[in-house]
């Protein structure tokens, strides 16, 4: 059984859910599930670190926090309360970096077997790198 | 996709519940970038047939 941060929901137009990533140092970071369009059906993640100095959430820290996995499976957490809450909707990110995406496919792929039953994963490549992953719910009808 | 949650002090929340009250802007570069591909985006979506289901 896997362990993830504790979260604080905020709901609206953009859904927001914060934890505290504790490693070597604390870090508040923020999942953030943005529209990117006007039919709501497809959506970003965003995952955002707080930065003391600037007083201002940013994705573009790298961290190296020292817990890496346990901020991957709150931001699982993340994904799979949002789509439970909207079915109907795609999730779409990317990481900031080549390596980033490279370890979000690794740990996808080590859990290949948790959810493939349950959700489409669809990676789309650009230049032999990956580039964007796509996430949607397997909605099963009951006859 | 059961787990369990870790156990966080109470002033790390403090600190969390307090950055969220006080509405701290946001910049994400990413989401920018997505946004500038949403129709690139939902036409993927489109091909894969996920808009149907």
């Amino acid at each position: 059984m896997e362990q993830h941060y504790p979260i604080r929901l905020l709901e609206g137009e953009i859904y927001q859910y914060w934890f505290v990533s504790i490693g070597k140092n604390e870090i508040i970071k923020c999942v953030c599930f943005t529209p990117l369009g006007s039919k709501n059906s497809h959506i970003n993640l965003g995952l955002l670190d707080y930065l003391p100095e600037k007083q201002q959430m940013n994705d573009q820290v790298i961290t190296n926090n020292g817990d890496s996995r346990t901020v991957l499976m709150t931001v699982a957490w993340c994904i799979e309360d949002y789509l439970n809450r909207f079915p109907n909707r795609c999730v779409v990110f990317s990481g900031t970096t080549r390596s980033r995406n490279l370890l979000y496919w690794r740990m996808m792929e080590r859990y290949k077997e948790i959810w493939r039953d349950r959700y489409h994963v669809k990676l789309v490549s650009k230049n032999n790198d990956i580039d964007t992953f796509y996430v949607r719910k397997i909605i099963k009808f009951e006859s | 996709m059961k787990r369990k949650h870790l156990k966080v002090i109470n002033s790390q929340i403090d600190s969390l519940d307090a950055i969220i009250s006080s509405n701290v802007p946001f910049y994400s570069e990413k989401t920018e970038a997505m946004l500038s591909r949403a129709d690139e985006i939902e036409e993927n979506i489109v091909k894969w047939g996920w808009d149907k289901e």
